[in-house]
């Protein structure tokens, strides 16, 4: 039951007070009426009788008003009490004798609303508390109505026939409450059957009510119709006893009731039973004759059991067909070694597969419904909390990309941990995110394998270069003659054992190294290079061997940015350049070109020697793999170099190969990939925090420059290329803002924007034409039009259009730049842009205080340097026009900070105080992002930097 | 800086006679010689050498482990130390960078330029301030 004691004691009295009245009322009247109609006690009860509706009426209202859950139906239920009442009101003053009532009499009509209602808020009661509502309820309901009524009329069609003459508005005002009743037994029939026979107390009270009252509602009409009925029977005291028994359900908390699991075979045996009942009808009307109504009810009871029954087969079908694909689904996630986990938007687990749940410790099913980063990732390897920010789980979920980790643990269960590698894919539908998939697997023996063989590689290659430290030093004594001459002979072995101590060297240092690339146990330092600075710094380093072979190095490499270990791509170059330089004849030259090209940079060595033969240019990469195999002593090679060249250029995702003809030299290209640059950042992605634009152009140079220029800016965007695939996408990923060509192939702008206006789910979205065409100024606001922009558009004039179309964007971080340098402000205003935050560029003072008051930033980043303002004063303004929140102001300054600037800073203006010279701009811009992300509402703590 | 006196650290007697005899006779320096770190850091304090050639991988106390207690002591901490090392990969090289030694050289040396190598090593280090 619910409680009253959170309400005043005003609300509380008052519906104990009504509680109160109902049952003394009650009480009263059935004593009064225990001895029968035109009993004189009973006489002028009537209005008590009244009474008795009004106050059940009154709290159910009252219960609608107090208790927010279900306040539909219980509205519903009070208002069609009061309608009772009113029926009754009118049926005493008006029809004093009830012969005289006309049909349908006006309190007929209140009576029936009391029925519509109920059925109402039985419906509306169904929608809130069944875990699923649904449609085929409606079915179940007319099935089940047709076969009670046909019951009904069965048995009182006959005496209400005989009783009222057979007009037609009497028979359809009698019928109709036995109609109304059945429907709404039908539908409990349907609540009972779903829940599977467990529908909960308040269903079952509400049942067991509405049964009484089908039985109060049939005998009044058995007497009605035999003209039986007086007012004033202990059958007039049924229907107050029901309402207020109604009212007490209604005070019950309710529980939503479960589906059960297979909702087919009870529905079916119910539905089987009413097309008994309809065929029994039919049976008992061909032997012995049954009225009109009752056979063409019977009739569309079989009707009706046999349509539901048809829908109920081909549902059990889909089910099958689903239940067996799933099952199939099912099998191969519960046969899968590695663990299988999906998430919600919010990172809470929604299914975790056998093997998740194996690895984890947790009993299957017990994963569900937690946070996956909180219940096993929680913790970094080294003990240090893992916060949920960092978590590349979490990341996929914000920016809707693949997260991949191998250098992180699970915690079990336990409370221990196990080394993990997974990958996190997000589940997009449309433009949302809705969760996630993580697939991982315990690496922990792996890593075991790893840190075994790392250690031997470690203890070999201590273990081999002690003696042959020593081999090699007492070697080096005797060849250099410090400890005396030697005789010819001794000299020359001498020297040989120096040549192939050195040898063994560079075998041990050349095999670690290929073991260490292909263990992974040193992971690349990846860092940014030059191609044309790595080049040269390899040339140089290969100049004494060059030049003491009489070959010359020509370089022609030109400027190229890559992400790359450089010592690494160094140790490539100067292996190809020493290559080289060994098979060229003296004399020769040797080619050393870079060239940047669209997605990667290619290196490319040429010498002039003896080549290599076509069947050897693949083979040579391998180990051990030479031309001759005389080459290793000859040269001093240990055939391993390329193969290590190899191994380095995969690491890096690229490619190393050979070119040759024999004879006339070979030429050895490798490539590496440049950083993905700004065309990646071009792809649809959730999650442009400006909002997200469509642009439809058949033009690919202005869907390319505008389209990037939208995303630079904050805006996720959607590019289509015909008004076809416009109103498609359009409907499928709801953007913000169309921006919209009017001269299209196919379908045209125009027809384009009418099919838009058509759809209901795109008819709301602004759309800004962007034309050729000269602006038409009468078109604006007809339809979705909400701009017109002529091309060649400012692109200053399409992001003010498309803000006024979809107006400010709370949830979009502002960021208001101060700075006078326009390249300093446009790197910034980049790396905002890249994180969707918008940044808006001042180049002075009372602009920035302008622009403040124009876009309320979330913060400010100032140069120090500004003539006439800087980032101390602009706060110490704020302060003053009371704006000084929670807004973090960074100032950075192009020299040191002096003394007397860290005292202003340290009076509380400066959030932080950071140096030009001595941060890049990705350390400002990490640095600001870390104020963004602290809740805007607290005032950050203060720091101050020089 | 050349160093007139070089105390010299490794657990292997065979190396410590190569590099001994190569600084001697190539360098002509004096050269003190220890068999582990216990024993080097007191020869340290007794003997004040101008620099300590120090093995990496030597059992109880190793090179990183004997150059920190060099470090702590006042007497030593001036010394400047040049590793050792047989292990020769980009990894231990940084590592060994990071701990805050003169230099680090690797196994095999070749005993004709280890006396240049070292004194390259001090060259370097007293030019940077």
């Amino acid at each position: 039951m619910f409680s009253l004691a959170s309400f005043s004691p005003v609300v509380r009295w008052s519906v104990r007070l009504l509680w109160v009245a109902g049952v003394v009322g009650l009480a009263v009247f059935v004593t009064a009426v225990a001895g029968g109609p035109g009993d004189p006690s009973s006489d002028g009860y009537e209005w008590l009788f009244v009474a008795l509706f009004i106050v059940p009426g009154l709290l159910c209202l009252a219960r609608a008003r107090l208790i927010a859950q279900q306040r539909l139906p219980w509205t519903l239920f009070g208002a069609g009490m009061l309608c009772w009442a009113g029926a009754e009101i009118v049926y005493f003053v008006v029809y004093q004798d009830q012969r005289a009532a006309p049909y349908p009499s006006a309190s007929d009509a209140l009576w029936l609303t009391y029925y519509g209602l109920s059925i109402a808020a039985v419906l509306a009661l169904m929608k809130a508390g069944l875990a699923r509502f649904r449609k085929s309820l409606w079915i179940d309901a007319v099935v089940g109505g047709l076969a009670i009524a046909a019951i009904a009329a069965a048995l009182l069609v006959q005496p209400i026939l005989a009783s009222t003459g057979a007009s037609l508005a009497a028979v359809t005002t009698n019928l109709a409450y036995p109609l109304m009743d059945a429907l709404i037994l039908a539908l409990l029939i349907g609540v009972f059957a779903i829940s599977g026979g467990r529908p909960g107390r308040l269903w079952t009270l509400i049942g067991v009510i509405w049964l009484l009252q089908v039985v109060l509602d049939t005998a009044y009409l058995y007497q009605a119709a035999a003209g039986d009925y007086a007012f004033g029977t202990l059958l007039d005291a049924g229907w107050p006893a029901l309402m207020l028994l109604l009212t007490f359900a209604g005070w019950h908390k309710p529980s939503i009731v479960k589906s059960s699991r297979d909702q087919t075979w009870p529905m079916l045996v119910v539905t089987i039973s009413f097309a008994i009942v309809g065929l029994a009808l039919l049976a008992y009307d061909h032997w012995r004759g049954l009225n009109d109504v009752a056979e063409v009810l019977a009739g569309m009871t079989l009707v009706a059991a046999f349509v539901r029954t048809t829908m109920t087969f081909a549902d059990m079908r889909t089910l099958a067909n689903g239940r067996e694909l799933s099952m199939r689904h099912a099998l191969i996630l519960d046969a899968a070694g590695e663990g299988v986990v999906g998430t919600d938007a919010r990172g809470t687990i929604t299914f975790a597969n056998p093997a998740a749940a194996r690895m984890t410790g947790y009993e299957p099913g017990q994963l569900a419904g937690r946070d996956l980063h909180e219940t096993l990732h929680h913790t970094k390897p080294d003990g240090a909390p893992y916060p949920t920010q960092e978590c590349p789980m979490h990341a996929s979920l914000q920016d809707g990309t693949i997260h991949h980790s191998d250098q992180d643990v699970y915690w079990r269960e336990d409370g221990t941990c196990f080394g993990v590698e997974y990958t996190s894919t997000p589940i997009i539908e449309g433009a949302r995110i809705r969760g996630a998939v993580v697939v991982f697997r315990d690496i922990s023996e792996r890593r075991q394998v790893e840190r075994a063989k790392e250690e031997f590689t470690s203890v070999v290659s201590h273990e081999l270069r002690t003696p042959l430290t020593s081999i090699r030093g007492s070697l080096g004594l005797l060849e250099s003659g410090v400890l005396g001459p030697l005789p010819d002979a001794a000299q020359r072995m001498i020297q040989i054992a120096v040549q192939n101590t050195d040898r063994l060297v560079r075998l041990i240092n050349d095999i670690l190294d290929l073991e260490r690339l292909d263990s992974d146990v040193e992971h690349l330092r990846d860092a940014t290079c030059d191609a044309a600075d790595l080049i040269a710094r390899a040339t140089e380093a290969m100049l004494p061997t060059a030049t003491g072979a009489g070959v010359t190095l020509a370089v022609d490499a030109a400027p190229a940015a890559f992400e790359a270990d450089a010592d690494r791509i160094m140790q490539t170059l100067t292996n190809l350049i020493s290559n080289a330089v060994k098979f060229s004849p003296p004399g020769a030259t040797v080619q050393i070109i870079s060239e940047r090209r669209s997605d990667d940079v290619l290196f490319s060595i040429s010498d002039s020697g003896r080549g290599i033969p076509p069947d050897k240019l693949e083979t040579i990469f391998g180990r051990f793999q030479q031309v001759d195999s005389s080459d290793s002593r000859q040269r001093g090679g240990t055939g391993l170099g390329l193969a290590i060249c190899r191994s380095i250029v995969e690491h890096h995702g690229g490619r190393i190969w050979a070119r040759s003809t024999p004879g006339e030299g070979s030429t050895f290209s490798f490539v590496v990939p440049t950083t993905p640059d700004a065309g990646d950042e071009y792809r649809p992605r959730p999650g442009g925090k400006l909002g997200s634009v469509m642009i439809c152009d058949d033009n690919e140079a202005i869907l390319e420059v505008t389209g990037t220029a939208l995303v630079e800016r904050g805006y996720h965007v959607i590019l289509a290329r015909t008004g076809e695939e416009a109103v498609d996408r359009a409907i499928a990923e709801q953007p913000d803002v169309i921006l919209l060509d009017l001269v299209l192939p196919g379908m045209s702008g125009v027809q384009t924007i009418v099919a838009l206006g058509e759809h209901a789910a795109t008819q709301k979205i602004p759309i800004v034409v962007l034309s050729v065409l000269p602006r038409a100024d009468e078109e604006i606001g007809r339809g979705a039009i909400v701009d017109w922009i002529e091309k060649p558009a400012a692109t200053a004039n399409l992001f003010a259009s498309l803000e006024r179309a979809i107006g400010p964007r709370d949830d979009a971080f502002r960021v208001l730049v101060v700075e006078r340098d326009p390249a300093v402000a446009e790197i910034l205003r980049a790396l905002f842009a890249r994180h969707g935050v918008m940044s808006v560029v001042s180049t002075d003072g009372p602009q920035t205080l302008e622009l403040y008051e124009q876009m309320r930033p979330d913060l400010i980043v100032a140069d120090n340097d500004l003539p006439d303002v800087d980032g101390v004063e602009i706060k110490a303004w704020l302060r003053l026009h009371g704006q000084l929140g929670a807004l973090p102001i960074v100032a950075y300054d192009a020299c040191d900070v002096q003394a007397a600037e860290h005292d202003r800073c340290a009076v509380g203006a400066v959030t932080q105080m950071l140096t030009k010279g001595q941060m890049t701009p990705a350390e400002l811009h990490w640095r600001v992002m870390t104020l963004l992300a602290r809740p805007r509402t607290t005032t950050p703590p203060r720091e101050a930097r020089s | 800086m050349r160093p007139k006196h070089i105390l010299l650290v490794d657990d292997e007697e065979d190396i410590r006679e190569v590099a001994a005899l190569s600084l001697q006779a190539v360098g002509g320096w004096r050269v003190s010689a220890a068999g582990d770190g216990s024993s080097a850091i007191a020869m340290a304090r007794a003997e004040r050498p101008d620099a300590i050639l120090l093995d990496v991988m030597m059992p109880d106390l190793d090179g990183p482990a004997t150059f920190a207690r060099l470090q702590e002591d006042p007497q030593t901490s001036d010394i400047p130390v040049i590793l050792l090392t047989a292990k020769a990969q980009g990894a231990d090289r940084r590592r060994f960078a990071q701990l805050g030694v003169a230099g680090t050289l690797t196994k095999p040396f070749d005993p004709m330029t280890l006396t240049e190598q070292i004194a390259t090593i001090l060259g370097r280090e007293e030019t940077t301030p």
